[in-house]
């Protein structure tokens, strides 16, 4: 009689249903699975972060360089590599007349860049779908003095 | 009925454990997205931030091409606001009414460590510069000072300065060559204690000299504009500003002396036969300057016999004298006669090329103060034995050759004096206000 009773008590404490087993199952997976995605993102956004950095940083340098005189043909030289660099290059070099001023050096100073490794991309300031062969480009406008 | 209200109660319970924790991991996803959404706007921002600092850049650079046209070899100025358009650099420059190369001013926070070596003279003037949508005050100081005086005995400009024979200088050297169309770089510049004449880039490429703390210039003008690549035109230029023509006939006490070499003269100790043969007296302390217009083919100073003289000399009025040689005769005879203390400062300007010898023909150990300026007069300095003291300093845009002795080149004792009789070099310094 007692282990009939006792028999009974441990029925009704165990006891979930197999469906709702795999109700949780599958809450716990498809949040499993969207926090995978998610990380996935983050981690493609991370490198894209750290690549925009220091491709804008070679950028500045580069800009710098050719403000400081050297000749546009040697900067990509003196400048260390970057695996995300596609090319640097100075386009348009020109003298420029600015009135009361006179005549300036002038050029483009043009970068293209691989904004990430990932399948996920990143242009003019926004995210992008995109892949590997993705290229991005900037450009800033330089000049330095003709005289010293 | 107990025991199924029991079942109801338990299976309730794991689905709500289970959304518990897929809410806490949401709800520290979430955080986590906002924290990389934040980075990703903060390098966003990355470019905007290195646009900026180029721009301002280019600004700076705006800015000292207008101080290096307009201000440095100007009276005065009506100030500026230039902008390059599309936000990649403007400058807004106040009035200038002063001429930086003549001034006696010395602005407020005055560089130390810069190329009048401690020393010099500075117009400060305030400006602005931009990206076009942000601004920073800053300063320019248009400084102005002597290199020969300043601790660089021996300045050799271009186009063909060159120096040769037994010369020991005691200070430091400066030889400028212009190169390129960018005007100095720093293979131009031939650093004392340099192991080579070059700073390279990784693909030899000369580096420019705005990579040095100071860049030195040269202070004059050529064509109408100013010159800036290492030339030498400060004895008779167009604007007459740094111009040591000009200078001559406004910083003596006892006043100037003309002459022209075809016509006698006597007075004030400058004596001219009348046949291109000029001498100076030093040791007359009535002396004043003197500026000589052509038609002079010897030019002799005779300096002091005694211990005594040379002492009174050295207290007399500093002498300029100018020679301007431009036509024929050449002027091919320079004669330094005994000793001199007298502070004398000689430029000469030839447009003919002629060579002239300066001679010293007493032996032995001899001291001459003089401060020499050559324009296109290539020189030979003939010493007859023995070594000469030039105390003072060389200026040269031509070749100089050292023969019969040795040359030692020191530093002026008193270069304050000397200041207003001397041409100057200009440079800028900025700095935020």
């Amino acid at each position: 009689m007692v282990g009939g009773i006792r028999a009974m008590k441990n029925r009704g404490k165990r006891g979930y249903s197999l469906i709702e087993v795999l109700i949780a199952a599958a809450v716990l997976m498809i949040a499993i699975a969207g926090a995978g995605s998610v990380a996935l993102t983050i981690t493609t956004q991370q490198e894209t972060n750290a690549v925009i950095a220091r491709i804008s940083n070679y950028h500045e340098q580069a800009a710098r360089l050719y403000q400081l005189g050297l000749a546009s043909a040697s900067i990509a030289d003196v400048l260390p590599g970057d695996p995300a660099l596609v090319s640097l290059t100075f386009q348009n070099e020109s003298l420029q007349i600015v009135a009361g001023i006179g005549t300036l050096h002038r050029a483009d100073c043009v970068l293209v860049f691989r904004p990430s490794a990932a399948t996920e991309g990143w242009s003019a300031g926004t995210w992008n779908p995109g892949d590997f062969s993705a290229r991005t480009t900037n450009s800033m406008v330089v000049v330095r003095p003709t005289i010293r | 009925m107990k025991s199924i209200a029991k079942f109801h109660s338990h299976s309730g319970g794991v689905l709500l454990v289970v959304l518990a924790v897929v809410l806490v991991a949401a709800a520290i996803t979430a955080g986590w997205i906002s924290v990389m959404t934040a980075q990703l706007q903060y390098a966003e921002q990355y470019f905007t931030s290195s646009k900026r600092r180029v721009a301002l850049a280019n600004a700076t650079a705006m800015t000292r091409q207008y101080f290096l046209t307009q201000v440095l070899t100007k009276s005065s100025g009506p100030g500026a606001s230039i902008d390059l358009g599309d936000g990649w650099g403007a400058i807004v420059i106040s009035a200038t009414n002063d001429t930086p190369l003549t001034t006696f001013q010395k602005a407020a926070g005055y560089n130390h460590f810069s190329p009048g070596n401690g020393d010099g003279y500075s117009q400060s003037v305030a400006c602005a510069i931009s990206t076009g949508s942000t601004s920073q005050s800053i300063t320019v100081l248009v400084n102005s000072r002597s290199p020969v005086l300043s601790g660089i005995p021996v300045v050799v400009n271009s186009p063909a300065g060159s120096l040769s024979g037994t010369v020991l200088n005691e200070g430091a050297s400066l030889l400028c060559q212009a190169t390129g169309s960018f005007s100095v770089q720093s293979g131009s510049f031939f650093l004392p204690a340099a192991p080579s004449n070059a700073l390279d880039s990784s693909s030899g490429t000369a580096i420019a000299a705005s990579n040095f703390p100071f860049v030195p210039i040269t202070g004059s003008e050529s064509g109408g504009a100013a010159s800036y690549d290492g030339t030498l035109n400060v004895i008779q230029n167009a604007s007459g500003i740094n111009s040591l023509s000009t200078i001559v006939a406004m910083s003596s006490p006892n006043g100037l002396n003309v002459i022209d070499g075809s016509v006698s003269f006597n007075g004030n100790g400058v004596v001219c036969d009348g046949t291109g043969v000029v001498t100076i007296d030093l040791a007359n302390p009535a002396l004043g300057n003197v500026r000589i217009t052509g038609n002079v083919t010897n030019l002799i100073f005779t300096g002091q016999t005694t211990a005594a003289d040379r002492i009174i000399a050295g207290n007399a009025a500093a002498v300029l004298v100018v020679v301007n040689q431009l036509l024929p005769p050449a002027l091919n005879n320079i004669e330094f006669g005994q000793s001199n203390n007298r502070k004398l400062a000689l430029a000469i300007k030839s447009t003919s090329g002629a060579a002239a010898v300066f001679r010293f023909p007493q032996s032995g150990v001899g001291t001459w103060r003089l401060l020499l300026t050559l324009e296109a007069v290539p020189a030979t300095i003939q010493l007859t034995g023995g070594s000469q003291i030039l105390v003072g300093g060389i200026q040269s845009d031509s070749a100089i050759a050292v023969t019969g002795g040795s040359l030692t080149v020191a530093e002026e004792p008193d270069p304050k004096l000397m200041e207003r009789l001397a041409a100057r070099d200009g440079w800028l310094e900025v700095s935020a206000q």
